[in-house]
């Protein structure tokens, strides 16, 4: 169908015939041929015609001649006297803004953005090399508008979660998908659980320094061509390739310098210890690591002095009351001490260049990061080729592919008494956890983590590890191997058609090694018998397309072009290990010496094949119609029922063109609309339900029972009811956009504003557990998205040495739970059973969902007969963890050789839960408690006859079990409620100042280009947190957000940046 | 250049006649079945329904009743300040109950009959029929005639505590009845962890289990002569008492022990119960708590003296002992007094026996037994009743904690005085729990019939008693 529409367009032309002809060729500002270049009589635009894609026009004039006029968007259009003149060939330069910039929209096609009818947007990639970050995903954070990153944390390889435009998907993925000239590739990322370790997304992979040019697709009218994996938008990369010349090189070394940005604070005036109760009489008093105390409830450390007794758990001996002891005062010690300075190294070396017929480009890179936690690191080697070959006038082949080696050691973290983060923070400030020593001198020194008698040294005597000991003894190593490649070959049919094939490949393998050393007491009780799990996953991705491009334009009015493609994807990926606990001897990783050991498989493979068309039609350069179809075949849909179709359709007019504006203070602008729906298949293996393995649990508080066991071998019942019936879900987005430049491009802005609507949502739909089943999969639930995006741009400054300008963008967007299935309140994404991320009907993406406080009917806070705050029975939604809005900002200065760049990064709103707080709170080890367990309050709020509160109560009574203080009544951790906090941030994200040796000074040495840079990343952060630096997320890139429970910190870093062309 | 172009087309031909084959073929699970054989759901089942006897719906009324003390994290805000809340059976109920041993024996039940295997079928309903009693003397009302049954009933209606009473009781008469019909080939075997086949084991636990349910209505119904009934037909001696064995492997674990092991000092033998335990003498204690300084221990990885807390436990599912505390109680409610103290002696010496209390310390259980099995030295009924109920307190620790807590639920013995800050919205009385509030999740996915059960029940907080135990 959509050729014949094809052919009715193209079949509606008719040239037009002239007198004497006049052929040239145009060219950019470098001699590369500008195609799609109107060139036309003026007076006459009917007459015109365009380039073709050597930058080649012909065409017929009166005999007398007259004016030609070369006019292609984004550039300074000319006009040059005929005269007697037969071949006139030109160069045309850039216009000084950027609205006819190259973007890269679907399947690879460069396009000028001026004539798109949706958004998209560029990276600058050396903006992304500049952010010095590991990991590609972070250096995108605040630089474009629609989009939001948050890292994880700041531990080295650690995941980022990035969204286009929100959340869409409750069961499935809503990152955005990666392409790598033109082959999508796997940005998964796993094991990110509410404990273990910050694994990577596998973007890490990628190395900045290979990229040429990153585009950013948003909404389905972008991405339609790419199909339901860029359902939630695509982030488009090219690779660097070769250009004709000789070979040049390219050498960059950079060393970075990394410090926590951002800590808790911690109370220093308490000791270990509780209440105790001498004759039925309860009193402070202090209780050492031997009585395994959790709790920091103790008496004053003013009021103690050391005994000088011979005591294992400190050299100085036991803490006594002030005048019993030595009198050697007792102290508190500073708990980040524990933290090093963490570094990195980056060198990266890249040769390209080329001839007529073949173009290469090669380059390799290390980077190796040492983490701020003492023995973490991470590390990734990368190799990259790419060639491109013209076998003869018609055919042309290409290869690229890069090789990839990365991983490194990763440290326990989060709800995990084998963490660091936990086992610091609870940690008692009268507990030396160097024992004497500090940072990577302690963590090398078994003397601060294990006992004489080879049990644990911690504040509790190995219920909770020193963050020493989980360095050194919960060791977690990842190494991935992987190949990210693709071949094509393109035959031109003819000068306006072209048909390519390409194969790509990702593939990787990624192993792991995780142990938990045998851990005791000093008492020989065992806390823990160790164990070692190994884990092999592999994961192979290969994508076929042949994609037929058509670009013919019949005259000057009117420019066509069209896309037609066939695409093929298989994924397949399989986990395989062994888990092996009951270690037989300590400090020995390996699954042999395991001695209870069960094995474990997983096979997930998924097909999709798709068909597809775009085309494109402009009128004038002033209206562009775009329309694009895809059908899809998915493996995980019904059979006999997996086929679905969507389509997309978009409108740009250039009204400053029709208008003939170009010279008034609106030099530019242009309106866009957009309507785009984008289908997506089933999770896998939904279509039926299954057996699994057997296991028996249902604790909460224990690991479960795991066949085999005694004996025997078992399978049960899947909870999860599969579902033959499934649809694809859509998501339908209306975009409307308008951008303009003002004042000759002085001021420059881009607004857009999109409403989408999902529905048909693919979800395991939590379900009544009495049913049998606790999760059925079924097209239930509606989610709205809506937002507004905002580019804008300023050249302040713009003087011949020195210029300012100013970039902002700003991002507003709103993610509603309209619908869940019927009598579904919430799903949870991911969390903990007393404090979880969920969707819940008529809440934002994610709502933070827990317990809290009663409320009188008037909403006030409900204070009980005893002064207190009452617990709620009732759990309910808590906060809301999408910002409000976000902003990044820009200004950029240089003179001469020199320029200065600053980012700076706002966020308004969104609620972080900061379950460390409730816990440090709990223990008595965070400054709150410290300051408040000495004062007396009477909480704001009613008793149950409406009549406000005036009864002062002690925060903590002393002559009452430590249990019954303010901080512990509500159980542990106290309320969801009592926890949530404003994660509110503005911080200066990038400093960036470099200087461009001049060339008289390198031109003797042979160097072309020579620079030198000095980054700052998050110099400074304000903001009311109270936790680590805001910006984290426990379960890493997933959908659960807002979360931080012994997350690891973030970093501040200072990086130096040296980079040499030859 | 025909060569180049020849070759680019056969590569583009080729290619997409191989990828138009089968996508359906793809989204079948090559690492899971689709059926299994009986023999293969059975071990699941009774594994997940010992679990839960020693997990987490055994800790909670072990902290209830005072055998355990929580001295840290949740399990101090458990027993200080009863904070049982929507959450905190979450887990139980999705992953142990309904979708754990009742999920299994109705896979047991279908595939039974459809396979005509009346064993599997019959130990089917044993095990469903004991799960929905630990789940209704628990909650209250809970779903059960439309229970189990997917998308056929996804939001299931709750029944009234006393119809699920009865259902329990006419299930495990159906099982009596399967399990009484002649064996087939295919039969349960090795497979079944407790008996390894023996139907007629099976029948005296389905009556001993009647017992003990029937024992949770001594408020409603009279009862006694029925279980009296009910005792005799189950195990006549403690040689025949079904007893789980768990495994060294921390993997197959007493989930009493990896409690112990894995939340290690967060929770403690309660010391008013170490202390008991020590002043009168009893013969057991020493397998029960290690005293560690001030701190009872019930685990501790050192001392394999303390049986219920053993990596390799040996459990029963239901005791000698216990069925001997019933027949003594229901003797003693129907005027038999010398039957009452026969069997109460029976029980302690049943109990003993159990954990290894060995001819050594013969002279010391006489003198336990002289004092506190000895009904003469009680002086009304109630009073010796309290004796009874009382040693049930002792030799029922660890392993069947749900029965002390009923028992304390239906008699009031011992005499319990819960903690000055048990007071909550939870617990607006502050007494000691009566009920638990129904889990979060079943509240989120069916809350139209778990209002409707509260309604029911005029409550559903921690001091409103159930129907069973109100009166």
């Amino acid at each position: 169908m959509l050729l014949t529409i094809v052919m009715i367009v193209f079949a509606s032309f008719c040239a037009l015939a002239q007198d004497r002809t006049v052929t040239g060729k145009v060219t950019d500002e470098l001699g590369l041929p500008l195609p799609q270049v109107s060139v036309y009589l003026k007076g006459a635009t009917a007459s015109g015609v365009p380039t073709d894609a050597d930058g080649n026009y012909r065409l017929s004039v009166p005999q007398p001649g007259g004016i030609l006029v070369f006019r292609f968007l984004g550039y300074v259009t000319r006009e040059v006297q005929i005269g007697s003149q037969n071949t006139i060939d030109i160069q045309l330069s850039p216009a000084v803004t950027d609205i006819g910039e190259v973007v890269i929209t679907a399947v690879g096609i460069e396009t000028n953005k001026a004539s798109l009818g949706y958004s998209i947007e560029n990276v600058n990639p050396d903006d992304i090399l500049a952010a010095k970050e590991t990991n590609l995903v972070n250096a995108l954070s605040s630089k474009v508008a629609g989009v939001s990153v948050v890292s994880s944390s700041g531990s080295p390889g650690a995941s980022a979660n990035i969204r286009i435009r929100g959340n869409t998907s409750i069961g499935g993925n809503n990152s955005p998908l990666f392409v790598v000239d033109g082959v999508p590739i796997d940005n998964s990322s796993s094991g990110n659980g509410v404990g273990g370790v910050d694994n990577s997304n596998r973007a890490v992979d990628l190395n900045p320094n290979d990229i040429a040019a990153m585009t950013v697709l948003k909404g389905p009218a972008a991405t339609a061509l790419y199909g339901i994996r860029a359902a939630n938008g695509a982030i488009i990369i090219t690779t660097k390739s070769g250009e004709l010349g000789k070979p040049r090189i390219k050498f960059s070394t950079s060393v970075t310098v990394d410090e926590i940005n951002k800590f808790p604070e911690l109370q220093t005036e308490w000791a270990q210890g509780a209440t105790v109760s001498r004759g039925g009489v309860y009193g402070l008093e202090w209780r050492g690591p031997h009585t395994f105390e959790g709790n920091s409830w103790g008496p004053r450390i003013s009021d103690l002095e050391f005994d000088g007794s011979d005591y294992a758990f400190d050299k100085g001996g036991r803490l006594v009351p002030k005048g019993t002891g030595n009198g050697v005062p007792a102290r508190a010690y500073d708990q980040l001490d524990f933290f090093r300075k963490g570094y990195t190294v980056d060198n990266n070396i890249s040769i390209e260049g080329g001839t007529e017929n073949v173009k290469y480009f090669f380059s390799g890179g290390n980077l190796y990061q040492q983490g701020v936690v003492p023995n973490a690191d991470f590390e990734r080697t990368t190799f990259r080729m790419n060639l491109n070959m013209k076998l003869d006038e018609k055919l042309s082949v290409g290869a690229s592919g890069s090789y990839i080696n990365s991983g490194g050691s990763r440290i326990q973290r989060g709800s995990n008494v084998s963490g660091v983060m936990l086992g610091l923070l609870r940690n008692t400030p009268t507990f030396d956890l160097g024992n004497g020593k500090k940072g990577q001198d302690a963590a090398d020194d078994p003397a601060s983590y294990i006992l004489p008698d080879g049990s644990q040294r911690s504040y509790r005597a190995g219920i909770y590890d020193n963050p020493y000991w989980a360095a050194n003894k919960n060791p977690f190593n990842d190494e991935v191997n992987r190949i990210i490649g693709n071949v094509n070959a393109t035959y031109k049919l003819a000068d306006w058609a072209s048909i390519m094939y390409k194969v790509g490949l990702d593939q990787f393998t990624d192993e792991r090694l995780y142990a938990l050393d045998i851990n005791k007491s000093f008492n020989g009780a065992v806390r823990n018998l160790g164990s070692v799990n190994q884990e092999t996953r592999t994961s192979s991705n290969i994508n076929h397309d042949v994609i037929l491009t058509l670009n013919k334009s019949f005259n000057e009015d009117w420019k066509t072009s069209g896309t037609f493609g066939f695409n093929y994807y298989k994924s397949l990926f399989k986990t395989k290990g062994a888990a092996g606990t009951t270690l037989a001897a300590p400090n020995y990783y390996n699954i042999a010496n395991a001695t209870d050991i069960t094995a474990f498989e997983g096979i997930s493979e998924r097909r999709l094949s798709g068909l597809y068309g775009n085309i494109n039609v402009g009128w004038r350069d002033q209206v562009f119609l775009n329309y694009s179809g895809r059908n899809d075949w998915s493996s995980t849909l019904p059979a006999g029922d997996n086929s679905f179709f969507y389509q997309a359709i978009s409108l740009g007019w250039a009204f400053t063109e029709t208008f003939d504006l170009s010279n008034s203070w609106l030099s530019y602008s242009k309106l866009r609309a957009s309507w785009g729906e984008v289908g997506n298949d089933a999770p896998l293996y939904a279509t039926s339900s299954y057996f699994n393995s057997a296991g028996n649990g249902g604790d909460g508080f224990i690991g479960g029972t795991g066949f085999p066991a005694f004996g025997l071998n078992a399978f049960e019942r899947s909870t999860q009811l599969g579902n033959n019936k499934l649809k694809p879900e859509s998501t339908a987005t209306l975009e409307l956009g308008l951008e303009a430049e003002l004042f000759k491009g002085i001021v420059s802005f881009d607004v857009t504003y999109y409403n989408a609507e999902t529905v048909d949502q693919i979800v395991s739909v939590q379900v009544p557990a009495s049913s049998g089943y606790t999760s059925l999969v079924q097209n239930a639930g509606v989610i709205s998205n809506e937002g507004w995006e905002i580019e804008a741009g300023f050249k302040i400054l713009n003087k011949s040495d020195f210029t300012w300008n100013l970039d902002a963008n700003f991002t507003k967007s709103e993610t509603i739970v309209k619908e869940l299935a019927e009598g579904i309140e919430s799903i949870t994404l991911a969390g903990f059973t007393s404090t979880s991320s969920r969707v819940v009907v008529g809440q934002p993406y994610g709502a933070i969902y827990g317990n809290g406080l009663l409320k009188h009917d008037n909403g006030k806070l409900l204070i009980g007969a005893n002064g207190y705050p009452i617990l709620d029975p009732k759990e309910g939604v808590y906060g809301d963890p999408n910002p409000d809005w976000i902003a990044g900002i820009r200004n950029t200065w240089s003179y001469k050789n020199l320029s200065l760049s600053a980012l700076i990064d706002i966020r308004q709103g969104g609620d972080v839960w900061c379950g460390t707080c409730g816990i440090m709170n709990y223990f008595g080890t965070s400054k709150l408690s410290g300051d408040l367990r000495d004062q007396t309050v009477v909480f704001d709020g009613v008793l149950a006859d409406g009549s406000v509160n005036t009864r002062e109560v002690p925060y903590y009574d002393t002559s009452l079990p430590t249990s019954a203080n303010y901080f512990q009544r509500y159980g542990f951790g106290g309320t969801t409620e009592q926890s949530v906090y404003d994660g509110s941030w503005v911080r200066l994200r990038e400093l960036t100042l470099g200087y461009s040796l001049p060339q008289s000074l390198i031109s003797s040495l042979k160097i072309t280009n020579a620079r030198v840079q000095l980054t700052g990343r998050n110099l400074w952060l304000s903001t009311d947190y109270p936790g680590v630096d805001p910006e984290t997320n426990l379960t890493g890139a997933s959908n659960g957000i807002g979360l931080d429970y012994f997350n690891m910190p973030n970093t501040r870093s200072y990086a130096l940046t040296i980079s040499i062309t030859f | 250049m025909k060569f180049y172009k020849k070759i680019f087309f056969s590569v583009l031909a080729l290619s997409l006649i191989l990828h138009s084959c089968d996508l359906e073929e793809s989204n079948i699970d090559p690492s899971r079945p689709l059926n299994v054989e009986l023999s293969l759901i059975l071990p699941t089942a009774i594994g997940q329904s010992a679990f839960n006897q020693m997990a987490l719906p055994a800790r909670q009324p072990g902290i209830i009743v005072q055998h355990f003390a929580g001295i840290d994290a949740q399990q101090l805000g458990y027993s200080e300040n009863y904070l049982f809340e929507e959450n905190t059976f979450n887990n139980y109920w999705n992953g142990g109950a309904y979708g754990g041993v009742l999920k299994d024996a109705r896979d047991l039940i279908q595939q039974g009959t459809e396979e005509g295997q009346p064993y599997y079928v019959g130990i089917g309903k044993v095990l469903m029929a004991e799960e929905f009693g630990r789940l209704t003397s628990s909650f209250g009302d809970i779903p059960f005639s439309d229970a189990l049954k997917g998308t056929e009933s996804i939001k299931p209606v709750f029944d009234k505590q006393e119809d699920v009473y009865d259902g329990v009781l006419r299930i495990l008469d159906e099982a009596i009845i399967e399990l009484s019909k002649p064996a087939v080939a295919g039969g349960p075997a090795s497979d079944d962890l407790l008996f390894g086949g023996n139907a007629s084991k099976w029948i005296k636990l389905a009556h001993g289990l009647k017992a003990r349910y029937l024992m949770h209505l001594t408020k409603r119904r009279s009862v006694y002569a029925q279980v009296l009934t009910e005792v005799s037909a189950s195990f006549v001696s403690q040689a025949e008492e079904p007893v789980f064995q768990w495994q060294s492997a921390i993997t197959a674990a007493n989930p009493l022990a990896k409690f112990g092991l894995e939340r290690s000092n967060t929770l403690k033998i309660d010391s008013r119960f170490g202390e008991a335990l020590t002043n009168r003498v009893d013969p057991r204690r020493s397998r029960y708590f290690d005293l560690q300084g001030s701190q009872y221990d019930f685990h501790n990885s050192n001392n394999t003296k303390l049986i219920w807390a053993q990596n390799n436990s040996a459990i029963p599912f239901l005791s000698f002992a216990e069925l001997k505390l019933y027949e003594a109680e229901a003797r003693l409610m129907t005027s038999d007094e010398p039957g009452a103290q026969t069997a109460l002696s029976a029980a302690v010496d049943a109990s003993m026996a159990q954990i290894g209390v060995g001819a050594s310390e013969a002279a010391e259980v006489t003198a336990y037994k002289a004092t506190y099995a000895n009904l003469a030295l009680a002086a009304t009924q109630q009073d010796k009743l309290r004796v009874i109920i009382g040693e049930a307190y002792y030799t029922l620790y660890a392993h069947q904690e749900q029965t002390v807590w009923t028992n304390y639920r239906r008699t009031g013995y011992p005499a319990l005085t819960p903690p000055a800050t048990g007071t909550s919205g939870l617990n607006p009385s502050g007494v000691v729990p009566r009920r638990w509030v129904y889990p979060g999740g079943e509240k989120t996915t069916n809350s139209v019939n778990v209002n409707a059960a509260i309604a029911n029940q005029g409550g559903e907080l921690l001091d409103k008693n159930t129907w069973a135990f109100d009166n």
